[in-house]
């Protein structure tokens, strides 16, 4: 079973330019991988071998989580949801309703721009969707 | 005060969710996710990490209830989700074109918590149209046939009484082993 979200040619170039984006501002981002919220790969723009599908089904259960428990502790809406690790950091941020942006990035990156970067392609790519 | 942890889990849209909620003590914690596949011509969300809820029984048995999400590609919350767990309760889908084959899948991926602990099966949607002519004994010739003997119990998810009796079916099964 697959998603049925599809962008067309024009969309999806304009999305990895946006994602191409995001890497130049932020050159430790080696990976960003746009899925459906319930868990499918929509796209993805590597530049190392990644298991994106696997990803793409881990980081929605992942925002699911983070939504939930910022719910449950009533603290309002999830912005996103961030994991530190040993050798790289991993973000999930929302894209609209459907889809969520997972960027990963090396261990020596700043935080602060890995989230701005990111917040920013997610921002870009929601408002294209929203026009298409 | 004793404390169990019992798993439900089950094809997509057998009612997982549903059966937490029916006899959870208060509303269950749920991690939907709106569908975008072909399971959205049946259900607008789906469960993406896992429920949580809690049932307290007669004798003050604590029972916690988690559902894992039915897709495979949520395996890996499988293995997380049974850590722990004292028993597994296999919901299926009877309408749906292969229930046996989707059956196996639930039996191949649990089978190690399965032998070290116990599971019961409920069959639900029995009373919708079905894809396919099987009833509940060729449920059992099945599991006689991969050397198990579980029970097998027709089930409305979203009566109270029928999903507390796939927990009892389950608790009398671990008892007896």
């Amino acid at each position: 079973m697959s998603t049925k979200i599809k962008f067309s040619d024009s969309a999806k170039t304009f999305i990895e330019d946006k994602i191409n984006d995001m890497f130049d501002m932020c050159g430790d981002i080696y990976g960003a991988v746009i899925s459906s919220v319930d868990g499918h790969l929509v796209l993805d723009v590597v530049k190392r071998e990644l298991p994106v599908k696997k990803i793409s089904a881990m980081t929605s259960s992942l925002m699911a989580l983070g939504e939930t428990v910022s719910k449950e502790s009533d603290q309002g809406n999830c912005q996103y949801v961030s994991v530190i690790n040993e050798n790289g950091r991993v973000m999930v941020l929302r894209v609209g309703d459907s889809l969520t942006l997972t960027t990963l990035s090396t261990q020596d990156s700043n935080l602060g721009m890995v989230l701005s970067a990111s917040t920013k392609a997610t921002a870009d790519i929601a408002e294209a969707l929203q026009q298409n | 005060m004793s404390e169990f942890k019992f798993i439900f889990t089950g094809t997509p849209g057998a009612g997982k969710t549903t059966a937490i909620g029916a006899i959870s003590d208060q509303p269950p914690v749920v991690t939907d996710a709106s569908t975008t596949d072909d399971l959205k011509e049946t259900k607008d969300v789906t469960t993406v990490a896992m429920d949580f809820g809690e049932i307290t029984l007669d004798e003050g048995v604590k029972v916690h209830l988690y559902g894992t999400p039915g897709q495979e590609r949520f395996r890996f919350m499988w293995d997380i989700i049974v850590k722990g767990g004292l028993g597994l309760i296999i919901l299926l889908d009877h309408s749906r074109a292969n229930p046996i084959e989707d059956l196996d899948i639930y039996l191949d991926n649990f089978s190690g918590f399965i032998e070290e602990t116990g599971a019961v099966i409920g069959i639900t949607r029995m009373d919708v149209e079905s894809l396919n002519e099987l009833d509940l004994e060729d449920y059992y010739t099945h599991l006689e046939g991969r050397g198990l003997a579980l029970p097998v119990i027709p089930t409305d998810v979203r009566d109270r009484d029928e999903v507390l009796m796939l927990l009892d079916s389950l608790m009398a099964m671990l008892e007896y082993n």
